[in-house]
C-alpha cells in the first residue's frame, strides 16, 4: 500500500451522497411550474404557442404539463402575460410510470395513480449493468452519461456500470427519439439481452421524442428520466429509485417543493 | 491559407432555384460564389470538391445501395455524374453488406452500428492484414433525424430548437450561426452586451468539450491521472455555462436578436466563474505538463494519426485537424473579441503542431489556455441585468439565400438557409465540420495499427449525428 492510498483511508469522500441530495439546483432552469393560483389563468394559450414540444394543455379549470416532453427551455415562463409560471430549478423529473410525469394544476385535479413498477424489479436491488444506445439523439445525453462515471458523481459506487455488450447487461438504456434507422439496431440489441431485463428511457427525446416524432420502442420503458439532457446526478438518483433504494415520488416531491416555493 | 488558396467548404443546391451556392474557406472567413445549376456536372467532376461534400450536399437516403459491391465506385467522379444524371441525387450507401471480398492473406473487420461504449452509432468496416489497417470505410446516417425536412416552412423561433439539437455538444455554435443568419437576413442589430455574452458562451463550450476530449485521449493511452482530472473538471465549464444560462449545454440561451441570460445571475457569480476557471486552468496546466514530462506519453501520441498538409489541402479538411497541422485558419479572426478590451490569442505554438494525434491533443490544451485567458479578462464587463426577450417579434426578410459560419470547437459550422419574406425556411444546408473531417480519419488510419484506432478516433472527436442531416 502506497502512502497516498493509506492517507485516503482517513479522508472523507468528495463524491455525492445521493441520500442527502436535494431535487433542485439553484442555477439550473428546471421545469416550469405555476407559482400563483391557476385561476388567474384566463386561458390565452400563449405558453403553449411558444412551447417547442407543445406540452402544455390550457383547459377551462386546470393547466396540464407533460414533463416527459418538457425541454426546460423556459420560454413559456417568459410568454405568460400574468407571470403565473416560474422556472423552478426542479430537476428530479423521473418516474417508473409515464402518467406520473403528466401533472395537472391545481393539484387536486390529479387522479391518484398507483405508482409502482410494472413487475418485480428486485433483481436490480444490488446494482446492475446497462448497455447504452444512442437512438438518433443528439450527443448531450451521452456526454452526461460519461460524466456520471467521474469522481464527483461516481456511478460505480452506486453499483451501476456500463458494459460493452447487451448480452452482459441487465438494462438497456437508450437516448434520443429512436429515428427510423436506429429502430432495427435497438430492437436487435433488446432481443439479444438475456432475461430478466429492463428498458430505461433517458432524456426527454427518449420519453416522448421531444421535437421529433418518436419511433417504435421494443416495449414500454421501465424507467423514464426526463431532462434535455438530465444531469448526471439526476440519472444516478433515478437508478437508485429503480433499485428500490429510495422512495422518491415525483409528484409528491414536486408539490412539496412548490408549496415551499410559494412561501 | 490566404485568399488565393481558399478551399471549398460547402455546396448548397436549393431545390427550386436556378443557382447553386459554393462556399469557400479562407484564413478567417467564408466566401460565397453563385453559379448556374447547369454547371453541376462540372462541379461533380472537379477535384476541388471533396466527394464526401458532394455526397452530403446532393445525397438522399434512398433504398440502401449495398456497401460492399458499390464502394469501389464511391470515389469515382464519372460514376457520380452518371448517377446524378439518372436520379437527380446521389444515393447513400447502407451497411447491408455482410461479406467483403478480401485477398487470401487479409481479413475484414466490421464494427458497429452500436459500439462498445457510451458513444453514438456508426458503422466502420476495416480491411486488415495482421494488425495493420489497409483501408477503412465509414458509414454514418444511423442517427439521421431528417432535420432539413423538419425545419422546412418553420419561422425563426420555431427553427431554433432544431438548430440547438443538430449536435448536442455544439449547441452554442449552431444556435449562434442560426441567430447571426437571421439577424443578417432581417436587418436586426444586437447590443454589444449580447455579442459579448455569445462569444463568452462559445468559448466556454470550447473549454468544456476540449477538457473532456483531453481526458478521453489520456484514457485511451491508459494514463489515468489526467483522465480522472479532466473527467471531473470538465464540470467546471459546464457549471459555468449553467450559471450563465440555466442549462449545462446552453440550451435556448441564444435567440435571433435576443439573449437569454440566467435571471438568477449576479456579479458575484461572474467573479466565481472567473475564479473557478482560473483555478481549473492552474490545475490543468499542472496535470498536463506532468503527463507531457513523460516521454512515453509523448511518443505514444506522436507515432499515430499523422495528417499531412497535402491531405488537408486536397480533401478540404477544416477546423481543429487543420490547425493541428500548423496551418492558420480560424473564423474567430473576424469576430469582435478585441472590442471588449482584450483580443483573444489565436496564433498557436506552431512548432509543436505537426499533424499527429499529439498535435490534436496539444492543440486542445493551447485553445483551452487562450479561451480561459480571454474569458477571465472580459467576463466582468458583462451586464447581468435580465431583460425578457421579445418572443412575439415579427421577422421580415428580403427573400434569398443567406449564410452564416461560426467557429465551433470542432471547426467552422456552416449554415445556409433560403428564406421567404417572413423568414420562413424554404430550403436549408447545414454542414458540420465532421462532414469533411471523417475523410481525414479514414486517411490517417491507413497503415496504422488497429489497436490505435480508438485513440485516432478520439483525437478527431467527430460528430456522428451532425453529419447526415
Amino acid at each position: 500500500m502506497s502512502f497516498t492510498e493509506f492517507v485516503n483511508l482517513f479522508r472523507t469522500t468528495t463524491s455525492f451522497d445521493y441520500t442527502k441530495e436535494k431535487p433542485n439546483s439553484p442555477h439550473a432552469r428546471g421545469i416550469p411550474v405555476p407559482v400563483k393560483d391557476t385561476d388567474k389563468c384566463y386561458g390565452c394559450t400563449e405558453c403553449n404557442d411558444v412551447c417547442p414540444t407543445k406540452c402544455i394543455q390550457v383547459q377551462k379549470d386546470f393547466l396540464e404539463f407533460d414533463y416527459g416532453a418538457c425541454l426546460a427551455c423556459g420560454l413559456c415562463v417568459e410568454a405568460c402575460p400574468n407571470n403565473i409560471l416560474k422556472n423552478s430549478g426542479f430537476l428530479y423529473v423521473f418516474s417508473v410510470n409515464r402518467e406520473e410525469l403528466v401533472v395537472k394544476y391545481p393539484e387536486e385535479k390529479n387522479q391518484i395513480i398507483e405508482i409502482k413498477a410494472s413487475r418485480d424489479l428486485s433483481f436490480l436491488k444490488n446494482g446492475f449493468t446497462y448497455r447504452e444506445i444512442a437512438a438518433a439523439g443528439n450527443n448531450s445525453v451521452e456526454c452526461e452519461l460519461n460524466a456520471s462515471f467521474n469522481n464527483t458523481f461516481d456511478c460505480d459506487s452506486n453499483g451501476v456500470r456500463a458494459v460493452a455488450s447487451p448480452k452482459h447487461a441487465d438494462a438497456l438504456l437508450f437516448s434520443g427519439p429512436v429515428g427510423q434507422y436506429m429502430e432495427a439496431p435497438l430492437h436487435k440489441a433488446w432481443s439479444t439481452m438475456p432475461d430478466p431485463k429492463v428498458l430505461i428511457a433517458c432524456g426527454t427525446e427518449a420519453i416522448s421524442g421531444g421535437i421529433f416524432p418518436q419511433g417504435k420502442l421494443p416495449k414500454e420503458p421501465d424507467l423514464y428520466i426526463s431532462g434535455d439532457p438530465p444531469k448526471p446526478s439526476v440519472i444516478i438518483q433515478a437508478f437508485c429509485t429503480l433499485m428500490g433504494r429510495n422512495q422518491f415520488r415525483f409528484r409528491e416531491s414536486l408539490f412539496l417543493f412548490i408549496k415551499e416555493m410559494k412561501k | 491559407m490566404n485568399r488565393e488558396k481558399k478551399s471549398i467548404t460547402g455546396l448548397f443546391v436549393p431545390q427550386d432555384s436556378e443557382d447553386v451556392y459554393i462556399y469557400s474557406l479562407t484564413q478567417s472567413e467564408v466566401l460565397t460564389r453563385v453559379q448556374k445549376k447547369d454547371t453541376l456536372e462540372e462541379i461533380l467532376r472537379s477535384n476541388r470538391f471533396p466527394v464526401f461534400l458532394l455526397r452530403h450536399s446532393l445525397g438522399k437516403r434512398a433504398s440502401g445501395n449495398d456497401l460492399i459491391p458499390t464502394y469501389s465506385n464511391f470515389f469515382d467522379r464519372e460514376q457520380l455524374v452518371e448517377e446524378y444524371r439518372k436520379n437527380g441525387y446521389l444515393a447513400d450507401l447502407s451497411y447491408l453488406g455482410e461479406v467483403m471480398e478480401v485477398e487470401p492473406h487479409q481479413y475484414a473487420h466490421a464494427v458497429g452500428p452500436i459500439h462498445a461504449g457510451i458513444i453514438e452509432p456508426g458503422h466502420f468496416r476495416f480491411r486488415l492484414e495482421a494488425e495493420t489497417i489497409l483501408s477503412l470505410y465509414i458509414r454514418l446516417g444511423f442517427q439521421r433525424r431528417n432535420i432539413r425536412e423538419h425545419i422546412r416552412g418553420k419561422l425563426p423561433m420555431q427553427a431554433m430548437p432544431f438548430a440547438e439539437c443538430i449536435s448536442g455538444d455544439s449547441t452554442i455554435a449552431y444556435s449562434l450561426a442560426f441567430s447571426r443568419l437571421y439577424e443578417e437576413a432581417c436587418g436586426l442589430t444586437v447590443s454589444l452586451n449580447t455579442k459579448l455574452l455569445r462569444l463568452i458562451l462559445l468559448e466556454i463550450e470550447r473549454i468544456a468539450i476540449h477538457t473532456g476530449d483531453i481526458g478521453a485521449i489520456a484514457g485511451d493511452i491508459g494514463y489515468y491521472p489526467l483522465h480522472g482530472f479532466c473527467a471531473t473538471d470538465r464540470g467546471v465549464g459546464l457549471a459555468s455555462m449553467e450559471k450563465l444560462t440555466g442549462s449545462r449545454f446552453g440550451r435556448s440561451a441564444i435567440l435571433p436578436g435576443n439573449q437569454r441570460i440566467n435571471p438568477a445571475l449576479t456579479k458575484e457569480d461572474l467573479n466565481s466563474i472567473s475564479n473557478s476557471l482560473k483555478t481549473f486552468l492552474h490545475n490543468l496546466e499542472k496535470e498536463f505538463y506532468k503527463a507531457c514530462a513523460s516521454s512515453t506519453i509523448r511518443e505514444r501520441l506522436q507515432i499515430c494519426g499523422e495528417l499531412k498538409t497535402i491531405t488537408v489541402y486536397k480533401k478540404s479538411i477544416v477546423g481543429m485537424p487543420l490547425r493541428a497541422t500548423g496551418m492558420r485558419q480560424d473564423l474567430r479572426y473576424t469576430d469582435e473579441h478585441s472590442k471588449f478590451g482584450h483580443p483573444i490569442q489565436l496564433d498557436l505554438d506552431r512548432e509543436h503542431l505537426t499533424g499527429e494525434a499529439w498535435s490534436r491533443f496539444y492543440l486542445r490544451f493551447l485553445e483551452i489556455q487562450n479561451s480561459i485567458h480571454w474569458v477571465c479578462s472580459v467576463i466582468d464587463k458583462l451586464n447581468v441585468e435580465y431583460t425578457p426577450p421579445n418572443l412575439k417579434q415579427k421577422f421580415q426578410a428580403k427573400p434569398g439565400v443567406y449564410m452564416a459560419a461560426v467557429e465551433g470547437w470542432r471547426g467552422p459550422v456552416l449554415v445556409a438557409l433560403q428564406l421567404d419574406q417572413d423568414a420562413r425556411i424554404i430550403d436549408s444546408y447545414i454542414r458540420d465540420p465532421s462532414v469533411l473531417n471523417w475523410r481525414a480519419l479514414e486517411i490517417v488510419v491507413e497503415n496504422e495499427l488497429i489497436g490505435d484506432f480508438p485513440l485516432n478516433n478520439k483525437s478527431f472527436s467527430l460528430s456522428y449525428v451532425g453529419v447526415d442531416l
